[in-house]
This record gives structure tokens, C-alpha cells and sequence, in this order.
């Protein structure tokens, strides 16, 4: 599968008249996008909020970042499956990207699971975006709705808003046209026959309610580990519906722009060969985290891989599925690196994973969840503050008087992230 | 076929719910290690572990509630599954060593036991091949 991705560089976003791309300045019209999802019965009001890098403004609690993206040939649409799109085979042809921008859905769903995204000072050192040209969505349930009810009704509003905004793109010449390709697996071993040949496992969250992620728009707990083109997910096959501790988080921004997928492709042809991606799920029993960990190195060794990189989402129970899929492709004689975050407690001093393997002998740190910053107080919040005490890495009086919060890091969207979108680590000594 | 299962739970919301084939245990405990040791004793008489202790990607001192699901019959000690729930409780243990449970307020708390709830019942709707 070939994939040209068209970047448009965006400098800056804008209210205007209408939705549209004029000289790298993206104009959003408030009505327009609000119109798309209003009528929900799930949803009481919305509004539109811009935040750009640098601005003293503070995104809390957010749900999820999407890219702004459209299919401009080669079939299917942008996040195929889902909110009314065709599911149609994507991955191939031309797709254009509103680079720098992204939506980001506001609103409290669950009073613990969200997190935050500081614009400036030593939160948005933490996160990847806060460097983006922010179109914040921001959702009021109705009242007495359940919690699961408005999850959808939000994840269904930011992908409405999302394509939307990426139809501006779609006439606009890019800035950079990058090309992405892999073969079928015979024709590409044979391509590269002198390099090792590396697959991906990018393991999905998939326990439940706010912990679910969608793969053309089905339930990623519902599937068997399967084989995954890598430029799929960068039109939008897989999307987060969930909240997990915030720090872990995986938005669909980062499935749209897997740096481990744009890592292999750097390093396709001349250090490595890259096979494909192995996607599987971390479901909550022991029978079918034994299920998919035998599919996962069954593909690994269908696929004739020397080498595997495992990455996953959340902490504790996806542990386990992370330690079962090293155990298994290993016993396979494939080798492995794992890629996570870890909690050690405040001190760094406890076990940082709630399970462990021999086998797992090589393990990338995405860094530590448990450090407590202080992240000074900003001039606008959009959203709200209410919750900030009780999300996942604050406690009682993380919220200063002055607006400042006290608070672990694992409250910032993918502060952690085993994706390693950040700069975070943790080293032996 | 389906097998037959009992909920260990500290969760009011799972021990109200009905659900077919599946007895309930309720533990009376503010937080989730007593859920943790009664699970535990269980397995140590032969019943089967068939969700992970530590479902939910919340951490044991930031989640009151946890629903842990095992096999009715208890037929034969799994000592893969004695290691997992011991490993379990270690891993809680280590975390209220750092920082205790929070007092939640009521909507918040009521989050957390819909959270537990729908985890475990995702669960059960997948226990088709165990």
C-alpha cells in the first residue's frame, strides 16, 4: 500500500465567515461546526474556544485530540466506520493533512478520567499539544444522561467537527508531500533481503466503558489480534474512545501520527525492514489475553519477523497483556522491545510495572507518572477547574487559591504516553 | 458454553445489578484490597481467576472500587493464577504505601463505581470461550 501524505502547513487559526484554508491561516465559523452535532439529543450545549502555543490558557478536561485531515484519492474516507462514514478500505492514494491544528474535545464525562493541556509554562512542557493550534470543542451533557451515552455523543462530535474542518483541505496544494509505502509481506522481505525484518505490535485499550478504542469503527474488544498496513491509521482506522489515566493516553491524534510508525518508516530500507503492524487489544479476561497473546506471535511468526516493538496503553491490567505478548513472541525466537511508561511511586523507588517477565529483557521508559509538578496558574481556562482535585494525579489542595495546581503528572494528556510522542525517559544506573 | 461465575465486589451498583449464571460476593471495604484478599482466598481453594486483578488502568489508590470475577466451581489450584492476584495485591499494596485513597465526592464516587461496573460487565459479555 502507497500513501502520499500532503501536508498544509497552518501558522495560525482564526474565527471567520466560513470554515476554510487562506494562506496558512485556518478560519473556523463557531456555527457551522456547532450545527454539525448540536441537534444530539445527548448534548445540551457546545461552544468553540481557540488556543494557540504560548497563550496563557488552560484545556481541562479534555477527552480527546484529533487531526484535521481528508481523503483526497485513493478510496474510503477519513475515520472510516464511524459517525455515518463508510467503512471502506483505507490507506492508499492521497490524503491531505491541516498540519499544526487540532481539535480538542472539552468536557467533564467521568469526574476522574480526563486530563489537562497547559498552553504555556511547565505543563506545556509536558505534552505534544500544546504546541498545536487548538480548536477546543466544548460539550455540555444534558443532565441525567449516562456516562457511557455522552462518552459517544462527545467522541461523535469531535470526529464530525474533525472532518469537517479537514474537508478545507482538500483543494489547498500542500506545503510537503510525504510518501509512505509498504509491500505484501513476501515481495517486501524480498525487497530489503540484507535487513532485519521489524513488525509493530501497538496494543489496544479495550476494557470498557471509557476504555475503548475502535478499529473501522468496531469495538477493538471484540477483535482477534490482526495485520494492520501502518497508513491505515494515518487515515483515521483507529480511534480512541477513552480516558484512561491521562498521562497514558493514546488520542487518536497519536493514531493518526504514530511516532513509532514514523520512526520504522525513517528507518525502512536502511536499517531496517518494516513489515507491518500487528494491532490487538487489553481486555479485562485472563482467557482472552491467553487468546490474543497466541495471536500476536502467531502473526509475528506467520509474518517471519526477527523483531517485534510492543507498545501499550494504561497501566496495570495491559501490564500483564504487554508481559504475555513478550513472553510469546519471544518463545517464538523473535525479539522484542517493549515500550511503556512506569509508576514507581512518588519516590521512584517501587516496582514501576504491575507485572514482569523474564523475557522481557529490552524496555523503552516513556518516563514516570508519579513526579508531582506545579504548574502555575493561567489568565483563561476553558472548560472547567471543578474537577481538577479528583482527576487521576491530583488530590486535595492540588487547586491553589491563585489558580496554580499542585499535581502528579499523570494528569496531563500523554505526559507518558508509550507512544513516545514526548522527551520524557527513565536510564539505569 | 458459559461458565458459571461469582463477582468478588465491594461495589454496591454490580451487587444490585442481576446478571444471568453469576453469584455475587459483597465486601463490605472502603477500598479495594479486601475485594484483593477474599479473591485471593478463593483461588486458594481451587476456584479460578478469570479477570485480572488489576482491570481498569486505575490505580489501587485511586479507584475504591473493584469487581473481580472467578469460576463457581473450584476444581483444581492454578498456581499461574495464585501469582497473578498475589502480584495483585503487592501492586496495591505498594501504591497505599505512597498516598491513600482520596475522599471522593458523591459524583465522583458514583463515576467510579459505573466505571467498575461497566469493566466487569464487558467482561462477562466476553466470557464466551473461556
Amino acid at each position: 500500500m502507497r500513501l502520499e501524505v500532503g501536508k498544509i502547513f497552518i501558522e495560525d487559526i482564526r474565527f471567520g465567515e466560513s470554515t476554510h484554508v487562506e494562506k496558512g491561516t485556518l478560519y473556523v465559523n463557531e456555527k457551522e461546526l456547532i450545527d454539525l452535532f448540536i441537534e444530539d439529543d445527548r448534548i445540551k450545549s457546545a461552544k468553540i474556544e481557540l488556543a494557540k502555543p504560548g497563550e496563557s490558557i488552560r484545556i481541562t478536561p479534555v477527552k480527546d485530540v484529533l487531526e484535521p485531515r481528508v481523503k483526497v484519492s485513493g478510496g474510503g474516507t477519513n475515520f472510516p466506520g464511524v459517525v455515518g462514514n463508510k467503512v471502506k478500505q483505507v490507506g492508499e492514494g492521497r490524503t491531505h493533512v491541516l498540519s499544526g491544528a487540532a481539535v480538542v474535545t472539552v468536557g467533564k464525562i467521568v469526574g476522574f478520567q480526563e486530563g489537562i493541556v497547559d498552553m504555556t509554562g511547565i505543563g506545556a512542557d509536558y505534552t505534544p499539544f500544546s504546541k498545536m493550534l487548538n480548536i477546543c470543542v466544548v460539550i455540555e451533557p444534558e443532565e441525567g444522561i449516562e456516562s457511557h451515552a455522552y462518552e459517544a455523543a462527545a467522541r461523535e462530535a469531535g470526529l464530525v467537527v474533525t472532518n469537517f474542518i479537514g474537508e478545507a483541505g482538500r483543494n489547498i496544494e500542500p506545503d510537503e508531500i510525504e510518501v509512505f509505502e509498504t509491500k505484501g509481506i513476501i515481495e517486501q522481505a524480498k525487497m530489503y533481503p540484507n535487513l532485519p525484518r521489524i513488525g509493530y505490535v501497538c496494543m489496544l485499550q479495550s476494557q470498557g466503558l471509557l476504555h475503548d478504542t475502535y478499529v473501522y469503527g468496531v469495538d477493538a474488544k471484540k477483535i482477534i489480534p490482526t495485520l494492520m498496513n501502518p497508513t491505515e491509521f494515518m487515515d483515521g482506522a483507529v480511534i480512541s474512545g477513552n480516558c484512561v489515566a491521562s498521562c497514558d493516553k493514546i488520542p487518536t491524534y497519536l493514531h493518526q501520527n504514530d511516532p513509532i510508525i514514523e520512526e520504522l518508516f525513517e528507518k525502512h530500507g536502511k536499517e531496517l525492514n518494516f513489515m507491518g503492524v500487528i494491532i490487538t487489544n487489553e481486555n479485562v479476561f485472563l482467557a482472552d489475553k491467553e487468546r490474543c497473546s497466541d495471536g500476536v506471535a502467531k502473526l509475528a511468526r506467520l509474518m517471519d519477523l526477527d523483531g517485534v516493538i510492543i507498545t501499550e496503553e494504561g497501566y496495570g491490567n495491559p501490564d500483564t497483556d504487554l508481559m504475555m505478548n513478550c513472553k510469546k513472541v519471544e518463545q517464538n525466537g523473535i525479539k522484542t522491545v517493549l515500550v511503556t511508561d512506569e509508576f514507581p511511586g512518588r519516590d521512584g523507588k517501587s516496582e514501576s510495572l504491575a507485572d514482569a517477565v523474564k523475557e522481557a529483557d529490552a524496555l523503552v521508559s516513556c518516563g514516570q507518572g508519579n513526579i508531582v509538578i506545579t504548574m502555575p496558574p493561567m489568565d483563561k481556562v476553558i472548560g472547567t477547574l471543578e474537577d481538577i482535585e479528583t482527576m487521576i494525579g491530583g488530590y486535595d489542595g492540588s487547586l491553589k487559591e491563585d489558580g496554580s495546581i499542585e499535581a502528579e503528572i499523570q494528569i496531563i494528556i500523554s505526559a507518558t504516553s508509550a507512544f513516545g510522542c514526548n522527551k520524557l525517559t527513565a536510564r539505569m544506573h | 458454553m458459559r461458565e458459571s461465575t461469582i463477582i468478588v465486589t465491594n461495589n454496591p451498583l454490580v451487587n444490585q445489578a442481576r446478571y444471568k449464571d453469576v453469584e455475587k460476593v459483597f465486601v463490605e471495604t472502603g477500598n479495594m484490597q479486601g475485594v484483593l484478599l477474599r479473591a485471593r482466598d478463593m483461588i486458594h481453594k481451587g476456584h479460578k481467576l478469570l479477570s485480572h486483578p488489576l482491570s481498569g488502568s486505575l490505580k489501587p489508590n485511586e479507584n475504591p472500587y473493584k469487581s473481580i470475577i472467578v469460576s463457581k466451581n473450584a476444581e483444581s489450584i492454578e498456581f499461574d493464577h495464585i501469582i497473578m492476584i498475589e502480584k495483585g495485591i503487592e501492586t496495591a499494596e505498594k501504591f497505599f504505601r505512597g498516598k491513600e485513597l482520596p475522599k471522593y465526592k458523591p459524583a465522583t464516587d458514583h463515576d467510579f463505581m459505573v466505571i467498575d461496573k461497566s469493566i466487569v460487565e464487558s467482561g462477562l459479555k466476553n466470557n464466551g470461550g473461556a
